[in-house]
């Protein structure tokens, strides 16, 4: 009513004034004359022509969209004063230059604007529900989006032209900028469009499909009805045979186009990308010739933070949506049991099952879309709403914890930094990340300190705080490529230091995991691999011992030795000192086989044994009358030189025991030896010869001497370090002791089983290995 | 061919119209708008607004249980610091999903799918019971009912008298 009384105004006015003129004025020419001088009626003929443009617009709005909805006028209304006050507010940076031609410009904007406000409202509301009149919709609809575009882009090059030809940043330059984001946006809707339009395509052929199927399904029932019922020998044929023409479609369930939220994700981002684009070079130009724009400062920011949390939310849920079927379980019967409705669209989960092969599609088979997922905080969602959600949201609709559960755990510092840049997606960064991180490291190394090693490309860069053995640690990491740690006890462990170490070049490849003995994965291997462990270990405590009980025997001997020498040093002051210490000298040879078996040792046979008084004797060794001393060698070295001869007691059975003293050992050691052994001792060693009032299996015959003389190196050495502390140990209960250790040790070798040369300590090592391989 | 939205809506309704909560009516305006509803509340007992009946509606995004709708009471009339003098409620549970800009609010406080109309409604109901004035939307009747408290429940009450024509 306001409408019509403003028209009828302005229409009167307008025909007045123009009657007016038309009749003080002579011609057509000076009325027009006249009308353009006074501003009066200037007004009155704008107004007339803004009315007009109105109701052609209207019309031209009522014809290509149809009526619109209230809801739609209301926001309409909205819109339209922001954006508005908008302009309004941008002009006010180009002062003094608004005139006629502005207003036909202004006019044109606001139009284009609404227009494609009304246009993506229908698009929207297209998405929302199904248009009444499918084919007048669509026809309005392609039609006034296609308008839209070509207006805008129409006046965009309008825009550009005016300002490249006028070569100065005025009014145009503002239009320009906003027909381009106006025709972005309007690019935009159609793109939408077009999407919704390839979903709707989409959706009928799968429901044409569907229906189809289900027509043949009830086809086959009907004929399957008729047979029975001729069968039954009925004549007439059965009056409730399903009909193939009742189907409803709305009953069908229908994926729809999957790809669909994707494609609106990229076009957002797309769109904003663009119109940030825009922005900030209306921004730049707006600062370069006019200062700073301040009325568009928020909208730019704005714009950039929305794009950035468009990029993040994308990037998040990229990540989240990858491989959703491998990385979401499908929720079990019971689960679903527990938790029945999907919270996202309120209803009810079926299980899924795994459709067979080339099984037809069977009724009540729940599809891809509504296939239950289980989240790693244990809910419960149908797999599209799932992936609905994680477009917005990445994390459980119901208790908020995030869906991508952390690679790792950070408990492993190490790790944890290694795998932070393997994620960071830095191309540079990727170069080495397979070395930083051996994948078996034992246990033990974790609870070292560990040095951050940063790799970068040929660089690595590590830095760290810890304790003492810090500094060894990270030299270590850097240079072995954070490999495992050996743990390293030197240096004060309290101490705390701050390292920071550069290591250049590839780190090592990891090492390649050696083979294991177990030959096959089966309990059967893993017992015996375990049992012949323990037998190493069981192995290892006997050898241990019989090391222990051969120093302490050695110990007693010195010690016997040294209690002789005092008593030979002084006859007369102990007179009864010299039988004891010879009557116990009886016992110790029958135990001092043990230490014989230590090395084999050879005498030179061109070298004359030494009587007393011979020149070769070392200094302070003085012989008894009748004795002889055989210089030997020991076997692996022949009889090329005697360098590292290490003394060896060979005590003879029958004669009085000789001291060899430790500090003699360096150079030709001598051995007492009584006059006529050392001939036979050549080849056999001297053990053999003096273990002869036991029977200790022939260990020679096996073995060669070499390997012999390796495996008892170490105890020799060990011998000469303990002797010097041990000295002072009682006497009397050694033999037995010793005899204990000796028992035992055969104990165990013969408890071994198999092995056919239970020798003493050195065949150890040979002697697991073959149980071993006797049992596998 | 009808979407997840329009499914959740129409699921709501039904419950809502089989179960109704205490003192709540709510639906769709019209059968062919699943996305616009009003609904009907009734002022809870022992405060001000006791004995008032306000109307509200609900427009519903088209992805609606991924994004919260918005609520508004029509009519005016609710003087109250969490509703905006148009009559748009302002409640944790109808902000997007998120982390709040402002920090106001926890991120669990906000719109998640597993909140429903119903819940919503409920959640007005006690917000005009007890107001929450650390972010007010109506900054005049939040200093009111901080400072003023009598002042503001007479106010109230007579809002509520006004509305029902008495």
């Amino acid at each position: 009513m306001r409408l019509a009384a403003y028209t009828g105004v302005s229409v009167a006015l307008a025909t007045g004034v123009f009657l007016k003129a038309l009749h003080q004025r002579a011609n057509f020419y000076s009325a027009c004359v006249y009308l353009s001088q006074s501003s009066a009626n200037l007004m009155i003929l704008t107004n007339v022509c803004l009315l007009a443009v109105g109701f052609l617009l209207f019309w031209l709005q009522r014809l290509l969209y149809g009526p619109l909805r209230p809801i739609e006028t209301e926001q309409l209304y909205e819109k339209a004063w922001f954006a508005v006050t908008e302009t309004c507010l941008a002009m006010t940076i180009f002062r003094g230059e608004l005139g006629g031609w502005f207003l036909v410009m202004f006019v044109c904007l606001l139009v284009g604007k609404v227009w494609g406000w009304i246009g993506e409202g229908r698009v929207e509301y297209l998405e929302q529900q199904p248009p009444a009149n499918p084919r007048l919709f669509h026809a309005r609809l392609a039609t006034s989006l296609l308008l839209a575009v070509l207006f805008n882009s129409f006046m965009l090059r309008y825009c550009v032209r005016t300002v490249l030809e006028q070569a100065r940043p005025d009014m145009m330059v503002m239009f320009g900028f906003e027909f381009a984001v106006l025709t972005i946006l309007s690019s935009s809707t159609a793109a939408r469009y077009s999407i919704s339009l390839v979903e709707i395509y989409v959706t009928h052929q799968q429901l044409k499909a569907r229906v189809e199927e289900r027509r043949q399904e009830i086809r086959a029932e009907r004929q399957e009805a008729i047979r029975r019922s001729a069968q039954a020998g009925e004549l007439s044929p059965p009056t409730n045979l399903p009909d193939e023409n009742d189907i409803n479609e709305m009953e069908l369930d229908v994926p729809g186009w999957e790809e669909k939220g994707r494609w609106v994700f990229y076009l957002d981002l797309l769109t904003d990308f663009l119109k940030l684009t825009v922005y900030l070079t209306f921004f730049a130009i707006l600062f370069t010739f006019y200062g700073l724009p301040i009325h568009i400062l928020r909208d730019v920011v704005v714009t950039i933070r929305s794009f950035g949390r468009r990029i993040m939310d994308f990037l998040r849920y990229r990540n989240a949506t990858r491989d959703m079927n491998e990385r979401y379980p499908d929720a079990t019967a019971e689960e679903i049991a527990r938790e029945e409705v999907c919270i996202i669209c309120r209803e009810e989960m079926a299980q899924w099952q795994q459709p067979a092969d080339g099984a037809g599609p069977t009724r009540g088979r729940v599809s891809e879309r509504l296939r239950p997922k289980k989240l790693p905080c244990g809910h419960i969602l149908h797999f599209a709403c799932l992936r609905s959600w994680l477009e917005r949201q990445q994390n459980c609709p119901t208790c908020r914890r995030p869906v991508v559960a952390p690679p790792r755990h950070r408990g492993q510092p190490g790790v944890g930094v290694n795998d932070g840049q393997g994620n960071g997606g830095a191309g540079g960064l990727q170069g080495g990340p397979a070395g930083n991180q051996p994948p078996g490291r034992n246990a033990a190394a974790d609870d070292l300190p560990r040095a951050r090693v940063y790799q970068f490309g040929p660089f690595r860069i590590g830095f760290g705080a810890g304790r003492g053995d810090m500094f060894h640690n990270l030299h270590q990491q850097i240079h072995q490529g954070n490999a495992p740690l050996q743990p390293a006890n030197n240096g004060n462990p309290g101490a705390r230091q701050i390292g920071f170490g550069f290591g250049f070049g590839r780190p090592p490849p990891p090492p390649t995991p050696t083979a294991h003995p177990t030959p096959a994965p089966t309990a059967v291997s893993d017992m015996q691999s375990h049992l012949s462990q323990l037998e190493q270990q069981i192995m290892q405590e006997i050898s241990n011992l019989r090391v222990t009980a051969d120093q302490l025997h050695l110990v007693r001997l010195l010690q016997t030795e040294l209690q002789r020498l005092r008593s030979l040093q002084n006859p007369q002051a102990n007179p009864l000192d010299l039988p004891n210490t010879l009557s116990q000298n009886p016992t110790i040879p029958s135990s001092s086989t043990i230490t014989t078996t230590r090395r084999q040792f050879i005498s030179d046979p061109r070298a004359p044994a030494m009587t007393a008084g011979d020149a070769r004797l070392p200094e302070g060794l003085s012989l008894p009358p009748g004795w002889s001393l055989l210089p030997l060698h020991s076997a692996e070295q022949g009889s090329s030189g005697a360098a590292n001869v290490t003394p060896t007691p060979t005590v003879p059975v029958t004669a009085p025991p000789a001291q060899t003293p430790a500090g003699s050992s360096e150079s030709q050691a001598p051995v007492l030896a009584e006059n006529g052994v050392n001939d036979s001792q050549d080849e056999q060693g001297p053990s053999q010869v003096n273990s002869g009032s036991r029977t200790l299996p022939g260990w020679g015959s096996a073995r060669s001497p070499t390997t012999a003389t390796d495996d008892v190196e170490p105890v020799s050495e060990q011998w000469t370090e303990v002797t010097t502390e041990v000295q002072s140990e009682k006497s009397t209960s050694i033999p037995v002791e010793h005899g204990e250790a000796v028992h035992h040790g055969e104990d165990a070798v013969v408890e071994d089983g198999s092995s056919s040369s239970p020798s003493k300590g050195k065949a150890r090592v040979a002697t697991v290995e073959d149980v071993g391989d006797d049992e596998t | 061919m009808s979407t997840v939205a329009q499914k959740r809506l129409f699921h709501e309704y039904k419950n809502l119209s089989t179960n109704p909560p205490d003192g709540i009516t709510a639906g769709p305006i019209t059968e062919d708008d699943m996305f616009h509803w009003e609904a009907l509340i009734e002022g809870p007992q022992g405060t001000p607004f006791e004995g008032g009946v306000f109307a509200a509606e609900l427009k519903f995004p088209k992805d609606y249980p991924l994004s919260p709708p918005t609520m508004k009471f029509v009519g005016g009339g609710v003087w109250h610091p969490n509703v905006y003098p148009n009559g748009t409620v302002c409640i944790s549970i109808l902000h997007p999903p998120g982390d709040d800009p402002n920090h106001y609010e926890h991120a669990s406080e906000r719109w998640s799918p597993i909140q429903s109309v119903e819940k919503i409604l409920i959640s007005v109901m006690s917000m005009l019971a007890e107001p929450n004035d650390e972010s007010p939307a109506n900054v005049e009747a939040a200093k009111m009912w901080r400072e003023r408290r009598s002042d503001y429940e007479r106010k109230v009450r007579d809002e509520v008298r006004k509305g029902l024509g008495l």
